[in-house]
This record gives structure tokens, C-alpha cells and sequence, in this order.
């Protein structure tokens, strides 16, 4: 038994008022006072089981005439072939529940009770043989109006073509011939159940014409199906609907994993709406299908010039031997590489292997494509999109000149970061230093020209280079600070730009360790928590365990605010800490590459540290650009073309309108075009940001390559970003499920299988879903009023009958 | 509180309907003077009582001469002897003689509990009695004796029993039976015992009692006095029933429920209550306290003036 109005089951509660009030009243009583209590109590000796049993009887018949009441406001429905039993089973109950309480409670003589009992056992029999005995006919009522849910399987399997149509173009053939038979009054929605159901936003409408003009415009979206999600998105669609009957209309093939996935994830609820027909069309029994299932560099790409091993695999999921496959290899759309495989047989994968080089920073799309007969065209290619890195370029201020260059930190810094040798195999390094001595520092016009600034023990700025710096960070650059002995610690508690402090924290005492009291200080390496020191630990091999300093400068933290501490040294101080300002991050490290104090400059994992640390502080670091199908896609696109004079000219001009000041937010808004696998162009919005494009890409259900077509000001042309849409090949695998398997599936999911077109017909304009009971609850809970009322009046009676 | 002083419990009206009241006592008492009841012994009076062989020491006057004419053998007249009458008049003041109807309490009515109910009737009697130059003591009892004023026939002891009466608080639990023993075994004299109660504790021994002091030849009159509510139980709403004497734990009742039993039991007490007084012949009056207090007085001295 369904409810169709199911919050009114919350009224259940107010069961709790006649069982308060009972109570209440017990509670509340006058006290009297009685001399004659010795009579009282004898009286009471005799009557008060008869008393207990009246007030239970009493108060049961009021739960249950509420109880009932409520139900029948719920709307209770049951199918038919229940429904009739349902009905007298609740009326038998009724009636046997009232005799067994007036058994109990009301009739004193042996005879009356006796048949009472007898009666109300006679009634409960019934209401048992009713729901197990009787089984009557289902009740055949035509034109009765419906909600009905179309769900077309959208999967690669449904594209397959037959006789000149695909299963996806008979599915949505029969569904248009369903709804235009459907009853006056119906309601209908579409979905398609791809890798996601579209659309997100389905609902019922009665303007069936418009169900049948939506139909006319759908489209399969290719990769797997998802017909476990798509039934429960219909249920819920259903429980907006007003008809009393409601039906889930599935097409789909006989394709195995699907109903696999069915058998997984509907079997489990027993629960299940019943109302959900599937009709199944068959796929062709010898087929040959070979799909490209996946792409991958090796490991992560970095640095341009290098060479990438790229791993293709290579599946047959037809049903027949595949020969002389030929798999071509395109780097940015251009055929780098060509092989011919000699033989794969049915459900075997096979992998190759092909080194390539991938030329300049930035995007490059790679894609494997397989030709060959093959039932599923969508499978055979796969994309991808593997991203080079840019070369970070580093500013290092030298905070001591005047020291030998053996004892400068910079020194360090600057050999760690570029050495200023070429690897052997690539083209360039990945950072490209400048070392300047910080007296110099006010001689360069404009930071915009690098990506990270390091302090290294610079011990003070001039006030219009320490705000070039902040303002610098607030745009998005990365600060480093490197604190030697040689720095003024009220410079940089005091160093504060228009957004707030420079520093993490508040610079402090600084601890040092001299002779027989040597107690030298480490790194806590099991405090590692910051992502490049998590990358350096992940890899295993690191001497940070190895390093020691003399010295350190201790941070506290500001106003109450906590640190965010990357490590911190074996005496619990902050080692490294890391704070924002503006769109930039500041990294502060509490000691400096100084051979005197300690050894960093010897731990092999410096420059590794170095590197991976101005890696992060110029955000660079490999975007999202693969991503699953969703309804609502957002993607980040690298973009580093657009200097922030153009931000600050778009604003302006009064897109966005704002105070001038650098916020995460700042961007200015345009349309840019999106080319989408099928070739179709749709337009979209993107937002500018310095080092990044925002896309609002919308639903994004089809798998494939993507191209975002965008103008960037002050270029001529436009800049194509391009990003991939995954795909689960599972799809490929075009393994066919028996029918009586399928059968026995929906079985135990709770779906009824429809053999042909003219049984999903019947279903669609025929026998009606539900039987509707809440005019019997009522007639019970009027039984339930006249039997409180009768009980009531009869307690009232004998009792006012008593004479002294 | 009814009575706000020992003056309240004789009313004017009161005094005036019974002025010429004669308490009527049936059998012969032994009193302590000459007066208006007959005595069991031979006395002075003009009323022949009978004749009885003369034996050595009688007064050759009393000889009837006539009878030794007739028989030839010597008789002595012998005339009755008429004393006053001493009445101890036991007076319950138990808890349970403190309640009042409901019906009076819940409509802001003077309060009239059987005790007041009881104490006017004693007073009433009391007066009455001493008027007659009766001599009255006056025992106030609850689980036992707690005061004992002495037989007298003076008006200033009626004054006091008056005062004594306006005085008494119901308090504490019932024992008549054990009282009316005690009360037995204390008087040899026999004379007249009023015992006045609501007699709603067990009965088991009160026969016993009743004997007892039927053994020692007094008169005994038991007026029961109740309450309308403890006859008619017209309770409609459940309540929590205290036992005013404190011996039964509250309950949580359903009186509609019960008062058909209720008054089953209590009816079937009245009963069992008469019929041991009938045994033992002692004069049995039930006064309900929502009855006039002079009528229901008036009307049992009519029925007594019968016999």
C-alpha cells in the first residue's frame, strides 16, 4: 500500500493527544476525601480489571479512529489486484478489533462475551483469508488518465543501426506513437539516460504535443547508460504528478552491462514503485567492435622537449574476431603515428606503447583512433589532453651583497631554482632565475615580467618596493621569504598593504644555539603537510630527515588567527607557513640556504624543494582539464595571456563596476563558443580571470573533445582551449544478455518486461495502476466514532442506572 | 465551624420545640435518687409492686392483713421504687465523623459534618435529660477514651458538656467496639447508653459490644449518623479518594464505575449493622446529615413514646 499524499502521514502524531489527555486526566484529578474509604476499597477490589480494560478499549478505539482517519487522509492506494482484499481486509479489522474490545470490556455475562469473541475471531479469519486467499481478476478500465515518464536509453549500444533505423531512433518512434494515445487529462516527460539523465530539469506536462515535439529533438548522448538513475529521476518526477496512475515507460536494448548495473542497484529495494514497463529492442547477435578505451602519459608531464610514453588500449567488444586494425596516433590533431594491429580476439584488450615528443608549453590534445568495420563508431576514438607547464620565472632579491657569495643565501637559492645548466634530453628548465641584490630592487619599473619573488635575507625594503611587492602578491605573484640572520624583524611585523599583513604571522624571538649548549634544530618531517612537501614525501626518496639548523626565527600567530604551518621544526616551532593575500600566496620559511647556520644547502632535496615550492607559488600546476560528464560543468581553463592592465581596463569600462582593487573574484565576463564532439557550435560564458578562464559549460553529457573558442583582447586571433569529456567504455562491450535473463532481472527490480509494442500499448492506455482506499478509511473511521459514541453512551447509561 | 460557641448547639427554636419533651426510657434504671423512672427495687412509692412472704426483721406494718385472712399465712406489700435515670452518652469523634457532603461544600454552604450533626444531637439529649433531672455523663471516644466527664444532673454540668461538645475536633481513627467493652466493664449501675457514630468501621465485634453492655441490664440506643453522599455515592468524575482516617492508601477512582458496588456494600453494612442491634435489643436510629436535626429528633422520640 502507496500513499499519495504522504506528508498528511505525519498527522499520525496527534495519536499522542488522546494518550496525553489520558494520562493528563489520571495526573489532574480532585482529591477527595472520604470516610467511608473501607467500601471504596472493596468496591474497587471488584471492579477494577473491568475498570483498566474500559479506559484501554476506550482510549485503543480513539488512537485507532484518529490513526484511521489520518490514513484516509493520506490517500492510500494499493494495485488492484490487491485492492479489493485490501479493502475487506480493513474493514474485517475494524469490525474485529470493536467486537473484541466490547468482548473484553462491555458484556459481563459468559454467553454474550463468549459470542463476541466467537464474532470478532470470525472477522480477524477473514481479514486473514482475504490478503492470502483471495486473488480477484484484474479489473481492466480504459482511457484513464496517467503520468507517464519516457526513459530512452541515450548509450553508444542504442546508436547501433538496423534495418536502416538505430534502436535510439525506434525507441523514440514508439514513444511519439505512445503519447499521442495517451488519455485525455495524462501528463508526460522524456528523459535520456546517457553517462548523466537529461535533461536535469524534466517535468510532467499535459501539453503532449510538446512531449512529442521534445521527442522529435532528442538526440542519444553516447557513451554508457545509466537506467538505474534515470528510474528513480522518473519516480521522483512521478510523485509531482496528480493522476492516480503512474507509469515508467523504459526503451532500451539487450545489451548485459546495463541490466547488470539494474540488477545491482534496483534488486536492493524492495520498496520499489511498480509501475515502471520496459521494452527491450535487440541488438544484432554477430557484430565486431573494436574501441579505443583509454589514453595516458606514463607519468606527469613536465617541462616541454621532453619525450611522454603514451599507453593506448585497445578492446574488442564485438562479438566476432577483429583483423588488420589500424590505430593512428594525432598530437593537436595531427597524425604523429600510424600501426597496424594483426588480430584481436572477442573480450581480449590489448595495450600499445608509443613515445612522442611534445613540442611548447601548454595544452596538447592527444587522440587515438582505431579504423575498421565496427557496429559502434562513438568508441573508436578516444581524446585526451595533457598540459606542459610554462617556465616559472623567479625573482630572487639578495638581502646581503656584502657578503662573499659562498655565504649567501641567494647564492643557494638561485643554483637550486636555475643552475644555469641545460638537462640532459630537454630543451630548457622549468624556472628561470634573476638574482638581484635588494638595494637595486626600486630600479625595476614593473614585477608583472615574473612569476615568484624571493626575500632571502633581505633585512628591510624602502616603503615603494616592500608596496610594489605586496600589491605584486595581491595580483596573483607568489612571495617567498627566505629569513636569515640579517633580517629586521620590525620591518616585517610591520610590513602591512592596503589588504592586510605581508607576513603569515608575527615575527619573534630568534633561537640560537651556541657551543657546549649545541642543540641543533629539525625538521619534524611527520608535520609535513603543505602539497609540495606531500609531493616531495609521497615519492619516498628525500633527506629532509638529514637537514639540521642552528638557528631559527620563531612565528606567532596575529590577532588570534591560527597559522597555517606546512612543517614545523622537532621543536614544535612553524617551519614553513603559508598565507594569502589578495589572489597571491606568501610562503615564509623560518630559516635561510646559509652554510653557517645550518645545512640545507647540502640536502639533496633542496632544489627539488625549491622547484617544487616556486612551482606552486606560481600556481603552476596541471589544470582539470578532463573532465566526467555533468549537469552543471565548470571548467578552469589555463590562461596566462592576459596581463592585468587589461583586467583593469575591462573594469573600467565597467565590466565588472567596483572599487579598483584586486579581489579573487576580479574578471570580466564574455561569450565565447564552444564546438561540442558532434561538431554542433553552442555559446557559452567565460570568465577572465589573470591566470585562468572560468567556463560555465552547462550540461555536458556526450563524451569527446571540446574546443572553447575564445577572443582575447588585444589579439587578433582567436585562442582555442580545448578539454575532454570522459568517457566509461564499459559501453563497448556489446555482450548480449539472454531475454529470459533480462526477464528474470526485472523481475526482482520491480520492472515488467513488455515483449512487443502492442503489450506496452496496453499498458500505456489500459489497465489502471492503482485503487484508491481512503473512502473505506473513512467509512472505518466513522464505524470507530459511532463505536467510541455507543461505548461512551452505554458506560454513561449503566452507570446513571445505579440507584442508592 | 458551625458553632461558634456551646450556646449554637441548643438554638432557641430547639429549646422551645422540645420543652415539654420527656425522654422516655423503657426499662428499669438504677439511679442515685428518687426521680421519674422506674427502679428495679421496692420502694416507697404508692404504685403496688407485689407481695412477698414476711420474714423476721420486716415492719410489721407493711403485713397485709388481708392476705393473711385469705391464706392464713403473712405477706408483706411491697411497693415500686421510681429513681432518676443515669445516661452516658458516647459521642464518636473519630476522622471520619469530619466529613461533610459534597453537594454543601462544592455550593459554599455552611459546612455540617456528622460530627456537628452529632454533637447537636447529643447536646439536644443531654439537655433534655437534665432537664428531667436525669443525670448525664458525657464520653467523647475515638480509638479510645479521651475525655470522661462525670455523671451529673446539674446545670452547670450541662454547661460544661456543651462547652466540652463546641470543643471537640474529629481527629484520628475509630475503635466503637473496643470503647463500648471499656465503657461496659466501667459502669455497673444499669442505665442508659446512648452511643452516637457513623459505625462505619468493621462490625465483626460490635455485637459483642452491644451485649456486653446489654449484660449489665442498661438501656442502649445507637444513633448512627451519615452523611446523604456516603448513602447515595453521587460522585461523576474520577478523583483520587483520601481515606480520612488515614488507614487506606489513597486511590484513583472511577466512581461511576464502582457505585454500584459501592452502595451494594454499604447497604449490606447498614443491614448487619441493624440487625445486630436488633439482636441485642438495643434502639437503632440512622440520622442522615442532610436532614433537620429537631425533625429527625421529634419523629424518633414519637416512635420511642410508642414503644
Amino acid at each position: 500500500m502507496n500513499f499519495l499524499n504522504v506528508t498528511a502521514l505525519f498527522s499520525l502524531s496527534a495519536i499522542v493527544v488522546p494518550i496525553l489527555l489520558h494520562l493528563r486526566k489520571r495526573r489532574t484529578v480532585r482529591v477527595q476525601s472520604w470516610a467511608a474509604m473501607r467500601f471504596v476499597r472493596q468496591s474497587l477490589a471488584a471492579q477494577r480489571r473491568g475498570l483498566t480494560i474500559e479506559h484501554l478499549v476506550l482510549l485503543i478505539v480513539r488512537c485507532l479512529m484518529l490513526s484511521v482517519f489520518v490514513m484516509a487522509m493520506a490517500r492510500p492506494h494499493v494495485d488492484p489486484s490487491v485492492g479489493v482484499s485490501a479493502i475487506a481486509a480493513v474493514f474485517f479489522l475494524t469490525l474485529s478489533i470493536c467486537l473484541a474490545g466490547m468482548a473484553v470490556a462491555l458484556v459481563s455475562k459468559f454467553r454474550h462475551r463468549l459470542l463476541l469473541t466467537a464474532l470478532a475471531a470470525g472477522c480477524a479469519l477473514s481479514a486473514w483469508s482475504c490478503t492470502v486467499l483471495h486473488r480477484p481478476e484484474l479489473p481492466v478500465v480504459l482511457n484513464q488518465p496517467r503520468d507517464v515518464v519516457i526513459v530512452i536509453d541515450g548509450s553508444d549500444s542504442m546508436t547501433y543501426r538496423a534495418d536502416g533505423q538505430s534502436g535510439f531512433e525506434r525507441a523514440v518512434t514508439e514513444a511519439k506513437l505512445l503519447v499521442s494515445q495517451l488519455p485525455g487529462q495524462s501528463t508526460a516527460a522524456t528523459l535520456v539516460a546517457g553517462p548523466i539523465v537529461i535533461p536535469d530539469d524534466a517535468s510532467l506536462t499535459q501539453n503532449l504535443r510538446t512531449v512529442s515535439d521534445r521527442l522529435e529533438t532528442l538526440m542519444p548522448t553516447g557513451g554508457n547508460s545509466s537506467l538505474p538513475p534515470a528510474i528513480h529521476r522518473a519516480e521522483e518526477i512521478l510523485k509531482h504528478g496528480l493522476n492516480l496512475r503512474k507509469q515508467i515507460l523504459v526503451f532500451s536494448d539487450d545489451q548485459l552491462l546495463p541490466w547488470q548495473e539494474v540488477e545491482d542497484e534496483l534488486s536492493k529495494d524492495a520498496q520499489r514503485f511498480s509501475g515502471t514497463y520496459a521494452r527491450v529492442l535487440p541488438l544484432p547477435r554477430n557484430c565486431q567492435n573494436v574501441a579505443v578505451t583509454g589514453i595516458s602519459a606514463e607519468q606527469p608531464i613536465e617541462g616541454f622537449g621532453r619525450q611522454a610514453n603514451l599507453q593506448i588500449e585497445v578492446f574488442n567488444g564485438g562479438t566476432t574476431p577483429a583483423e588488420d586494425v589500424t590505430l593512428r596516433l594525432l598530437v593537436d590533431e595531427k597524425e604523429i603515428h600510424s600501426v597496424t594491429l594483426p588480430g584481436i580476439e572477442c573480450g581480449s584488450r590489448t595495450s600499445i606503447e608509443y613515445p612522442c615528443d611534445l613540442q611548447g608549453q601548454g595544452i596538447h590534445t592527444v587522440s587515438a583512433i582505431c579504423d575498421g568495420d565496427a557496429c559502434l563508431s562513438a568508441d573508436n576514438r578516444i581524446d585526451c589532453i595533457l598540459y606542459v607547464p610554462a617556465t616559472t620565472r623567479v625573482l630572487i632579491v639578495d638581502g646581503t651583497p656584502s657578503l662573499e657569495v659562498a655565504d649567501r643565501a641567494a647564492t643557494f637559492a638561485r643554483l637550486a631554482i636555475d643552475p644555469g645548466v641545460e638537462d640532459e634530453g630537454a630543451s630548457t628548465t622549468f624556472a628561470s632565475a634573476t638574482l638581484v641584490d635588494a638595494a637595486l630592487l626600486k630600479t625595476i619599473d614593473s614585477l608583472d615580467a615574473y612569476d615568484v619573488v624571493i626575500l632571502c635575507d633581505v633585512p628591510r625594503l624602502p616603503e615603494d618596493v616592500s608596496n610594489q611587492i605586496a600589491a605584486f602578491v595581491a595580483n596573483g605573484g607568489g612571495l617567498m621569504i627566505l629569513a636569515g640572520r640579517h633580517i629586521d624583524r620590525d620591518f616585517y611585523n610591520e610590513w602591512v598593504s592596503d589588504i592586510g599583513p605581508v607576513m603569515p604571522g608575527v615575527l619573534g624571538e630568534r633561537s640560537v644555539s651556541f657551543g657546549e649548549e649545541f642543540v641543533p634544530v629539525r625538521f619534524d618531517v611527520a608535520s609535513a603537510n603543505h602539497p609540495p612537501l606531500k609531493t616531495l614525501t609521497e615519492r619516498g626518496s628525500h633527506d629532509l630527515a638529514a637537514f639540521y639548523t642552528t638557528a631559527a626565527w620563531a612565528l606567532e600567530k596575529r590577532n588570534e588567527v591560527e597559522l597555517n604551518v606546512g612543517l614545523r621544526f622537532d621543536n614544535g616551532w612553524p617551519g614553513l607557513t603559508e598565507s594569502k593575500l589578495g589572489e597571491g600566496r606568501i610562503l615564509f620559511l623560518a630559516v635561510s640556504p646559509d652554510p653557517l647556520e645550518n645545512n640545507l644547502t647540502t640536502c639533496t632535496s633542496f632544489p627539488v624543494l625549491m622547484n617544487l615550492w616556486t612551482r606552486y607559488l606560481s600556481s603552476v600546476r596541471p589544470p582539470e582539464l578532463m573532465h566526467a560528464p555533468a549537469y552543471s560543468l565548470e571548467a578552469e581553463l589555463p590562461y596566462t595571456c592576459i596581463e592585468p592592465s587589461t583586467i583593469r581596463e575591462r573594469r573600467e569600462n565597467g565590466q565588472p563596476t567596483g572599487p579598483d582593487k584586486v579581489t579573487p573574484d576580479a574578471g570580466f565576463e564574455s561569450d565565447a563558443e564552444l564546438t561540442q564532439p558532434d561538431g554542433s557550435l553552442r555559446t557559452v560564458k567565460v570568465v577572465h580571470h589573470k591566470k585562468h578562464l572560468a567556463c560555465d559549460a552547462g550540461t555536458v553529457a556526450t563524451p569527446g573533445l571540446y574546443s572553447l573558442a575564445v577572443r582575447v583582447p588585444k589579439h587578433s586571433d582567436e585562442l582555442k582551449l580545448p578539454f575532454v569529456v570522459t568517457a566509461n567504455r564499459t559501453e563497448s562491450d556489446l555482450a548480449i544478455a539472454d531475454i529470459n535473463r533480462i526477464r528474470e532481472i526485472a523481475r526482482e527490480s520491480g520492472i515488467t518486461l513488455v515483449d512487443s509494442f502492442d503489450d506496452i500499448q496496453d499498458v500505456a492506455t489500459g489497465i489502471p495502476e492503482r485503487v484508491e482506499l481512503w473512502k473505506y478509511f473513512i467509512l472505518a473511521a466513522l464505524s470507530l466514532i459511532t463505536a467510541e459514541s455507543g461505548l461512551l453512551g452505554w458506560r454513561t447509561r449503566r452507570y446513571s442506572e445505579v440507584t442508592p | 465551624m458551625p458553632f461558634q460557641s456551646s450556646l449554637d448547639l441548643l438554638p432557641n427554636t430547639s429549646i422551645a420545640r422540645f420543652a415539654r419533651v420527656r425522654f422516655p426510657v423503657h426499662r428499669p434504671v438504677t439511679g442515685t435518687r428518687s426521680g421519674d423512672h422506674r427502679s428495679p427495687h421496692t420502694g416507697s412509692s404508692t404504685e403496688f409492686a407485689q407481695h412477698r412472704e414476711y420474714s423476721p426483721g420486716d415492719e410489721p406494718k407493711s403485713i397485709d392483713w388481708r392476705a393473711f385472712g385469705k391464706t392464713d399465712r403473712y405477706y408483706v406489700k411491697q411497693y415500686s421504687d421510681d429513681t432518676n435515670l443515669r445516661a452516658f452518652i458516647l459521642l464518636d469523634c473519630s476522622a471520619s465523623m469530619g466529613y461533610s457532603d459534597q453537594e454543601s461544600r462544592d455550593h459554599h454552604r455552611s459546612a455540617f459534618s456528622k460530627l456537628d450533626y452529632a454533637r447537636r444531637l447529643a447536646a439536644m439529649i443531654a439537655w433534655i435529660l437534665v432537664r428531667q433531672g436525669d443525670a448525664v455523663s458525657l464520653i467523647v471516644f475515638d480509638d479510645q477514651i479521651r475525655l470522661n466527664l462525670p455523671m451529673l444532673s446539674t446545670t452547670a454540668h450541662l454547661h460544661q458538656i456543651l462547652r466540652t461538645l463546641s470543643e471537640v475536633q474529629a481527629q484520628r481513627s475509630s475503635n466503637c467496639t473496643a470503647v463500648m467493652h471499656e465503657v461496659a466493664g466501667q459502669i455497673s449501675n444499669r442505665g442508659l447508653v446512648i452511643v452516637i457514630s457513623d459505625f462505619l468501621d468493621e462490625l465483626t465485634q460490635f455485637s459483642g459490644a452491644l451485649h456486653h453492655l446489654r449484660h449489665h441490664n442498661h438501656e442502649i440506643i445507637v444513633f448512627q449518623t451519615l452523611a446523604s453522599d456516603e448513602l447515595s455515592f453521587p460522585f461523576r468524575h474520577t478523583a483520587r479518594f483520601r481515606d480520612l482516617e488515614e488507614l487506606i492508601e489513597e486511590q484513583h477512582i472511577d466512581p461511576a464505575a464502582i457505585r454500584q458496588e459501592y452502595l451494594r456494600q454499604i447497604n449490606s453494612h447498614l443491614s448487619e449493622l441493624q440487625m445486630a442491634c436488633n439482636l441485642a435489643e438495643a434502639d437503632f436510629a440512622r440520622f442522615t446529615t442532610d436532614l433537620p436535626l429537631d425533625d429527625a429528633l421529634a419523629d424518633y422520640f414519637a416512635l420511642r413514646m410508642m414503644g
